[in-house]
């Protein structure tokens, strides 16, 4: 099968501030995900998780420079227009970002966010779109939706806010979605309930899913395949069972061995 | 011990937007618990129970429709004006969207000193030294203090926010999903960081997290919310080996395992 994304020798840095040195954010990246493929992103705070996924969708910001290619679905998103790029994100790949309060209209109720984005989306009627909103904001774990979708963002708990973010990526339908610690504040079990949303995209529509987490076990029981950040760098490209059970690069070992043997208790004030 | 904090009947209603008429909803529905001087107790519960509405009812970032909140023998919904100022530096919050909580237009050092400042704890230069001295504590270097909020990743403002909170020597911490953004290896440097304060200095900590290894590892107790109400409060070791409430086993059910 041929291939959803290429990403070779991808390269971002960030311009120095009054004749400064410019900064590394990422060193020549290269890897692929195939339609349909799930893949982990993991790799400390800092490491450039944000930074990649922004990278595909064409947002980085203008202090950050991106060198090398960026094939996606047919098309350069590196030297793509901005129309272009507009538009591929609509379509084909969507984004949940990592800090939902910023990424939604503060001054916007939910419902017609969520509507917005199924409007844009070929639905042409309102009542409809405000219907199929309803719906995916209660998939997506919400159980008071009606009543949600009449609130600012922030009426909303830090963990609802995560979901309304997860539930216009679904409507989207997309080829691919990049979700950034889409369970960072989710409790154990809504957590559940939104990786089993996302295995069910993935499935019925054959959506590739590329999930940054710094959480192993959410990796674990999503993706196939784990790609591990250090420093900018992808030190790791495996299996995700061959990552767990035998990582080789001494940050992945590190990652994966605090978990596994459980941090050391501290001792409490004494 | 004697309690530091102590929280009776407490509740927090919203205006629901339903259909019809406008009704109160309570988010947080008559919540009693008492938070005992070096102490870390742990609130946990279901997403929109009502963690984050308990802990700012507390601090008196939103008014409390019934209760009361008494804080170091004074009572908090009392307070008069500059009383609340003064209990504002002994009081601090991490609010759990570290992005949304940082003044895009300051930089870094200005935000992490600006209660420095404002509460006159240290002259300009002292001041920079604290400055630079926490933001290494957080894992981040001196020179981030003259970068801009939106320069950073995610875990490095939720950094920043703590920076920020230490920053005015608080005797009090509400931590609001304050480490969820970080790997575990910056997070138990994080963590260290917060049980090393409460050794040396006494501080007491409000910790809402959903990880439940954090919780284990951090807390002295474990108070668990469904709805509004605190439905177990206990030992942390206890509540992990024989959770008593519906909820708590629930939650610990849900725990995820990696499969290998
Ligand atoms: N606009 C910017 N200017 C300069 N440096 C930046 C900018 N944006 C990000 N960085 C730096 O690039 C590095 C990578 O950031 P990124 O947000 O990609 O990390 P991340 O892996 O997502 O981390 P986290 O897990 O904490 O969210 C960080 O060290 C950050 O400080
Ligand atoms: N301003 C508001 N108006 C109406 N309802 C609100 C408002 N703020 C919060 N709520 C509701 O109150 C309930 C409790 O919210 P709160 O933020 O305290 O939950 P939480 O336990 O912190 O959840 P999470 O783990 O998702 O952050 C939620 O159902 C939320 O939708
Ligand atoms: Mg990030
Ligand atoms: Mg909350």
């Amino acid at each position: 099968m041929s291939p959803l994304l290429a990403i070779c020798g991808l390269s971002v840095d960030a311009a120095g501030a009054r004749g400064t040195p410019s900064t590394p954010i990422l060193r020549d990246i290269s890897f692929g995900m195939r339609p349909g493929e799930t893949v982990g992103l993991l790799g400390a705070s800092g490491s450039g998780k944000t930074s990649l996924a922004l990278a595909v969708l064409g947002l980085l910001p203008p202090a950050l420079r991106a060198h090398g290619a960026i094939h996606f679905d047919g098309h350069e998103m590196l030297s793509a227009s901005r129309g272009a790029r507009r538009t591929l994100r609509g379509r084909r790949v969507a984004m949940v970002f990592q800090e939902p309060l910023s990424a939604l209209n503060p001054r916007m109720r939910i419902g017609a966010q969520v509507a917005e984005v199924a409007l844009a989306h070929g639905e042409h009627n309102t009542q409809r779109a405000a219907r199929t909103a309803l719906d995916m904001l209660a998939r997506a774990g919400l159980t008071d939706a009606e009543d949600q979708a009449r609130r600012l963002p922030h009426e909303l708990s830090g963990g609802e806010r995560q979901r309304v973010l997860l539930a216009m990526a679904m409507l989207l339908a997309p080829a691919l979605l990049i979700a950034d610690e889409p369970t960072s504040s989710l409790d154990v079990t809504v957590q559940a309930q939104v990786l089993a949303l996302l295995r069910a995209e993935q499935r019925q529509h054959g959506m590739a899913l590329l999930l940054v987490s710094h959480d192993l076990s959410v990796i674990a029981t999503t993706c196939e395949r784990t790609l591990v950040l250090h420093d900018g760098r992808l030190v790791e490209d495996v299996p995700t069972r061959q990552l767990i059970v035998a990582p080789e690069h001494p940050q992945a070992r590190a990652l994966v061995a605090a978990v596994r043997r459980g941090p050391p208790p501290l001792e409490h004030g004494t | 011990m004697t309690a530091l904090l102590e929280v009776r009947d407490l509740s927090v209603e919203y205006t629901a937007r339903d259909a019809n008429a406008p009704r109160a909803v309570r988010a947080v529905d008559g919540v009693s618990l008492d938070v005992q001087r070096g102490e870390t107790l742990a609130l946990v519960g279901e997403s929109g129970s009502g963690k984050t509405s308990l802990g700012r009812a507390i601090l008196r970032l939103v008014p409390a429709a019934a209760g009361s909140v008494q804080f170091d023998g004074t009572d908090v919904l009392a307070l008069s004006h500059d009383a609340l100022k003064a209990f504002r530096r002994r009081a601090q919050v991490v609010f759990q969207d570290p992005k949304a909580s940082l003044d895009p237009r300051m930089c870094v050092g200005d935000i992490v000193r600006e209660g420095i400042d404002i509460h006159a704890l240290a002259p300009r230069e002292a001041g920079d030294l604290r400055v630079a001295h926490l933001l290494e504590e957080v894992g981040l270097s001196a020179r981030d203090a003259h970068r801009f909020p939106h320069e950073f990743s995610g875990g490095e403002r939720q950094r920043i926010a703590i920076a920020r909170a230490l920053a005015v020597e608080p005797v009090f911490l509400v931590l609001d999903e304050a480490v969820s953004a970080l790997d575990v290896l910056v997070r138990a440097q994080v963590l260290d960081l917060l049980a090393t304060l409460q050794a040396t200095r006494g501080l007491t900590y409000l910790f809402i997290a959903h990880d439940f290894a954090v919780v284990e590892r951090i807390a002295t107790r474990v108070a668990v919310m469904q709805r509004g109400r605190i439905v177990e409060c206990a030992p942390t070791a206890s509540l992990f080996s024989a959770p008593a409430s519906p909820a708590a086993q629930a939650l610990l059910a849900a725990i995820p395992r990696i499969p290998w």
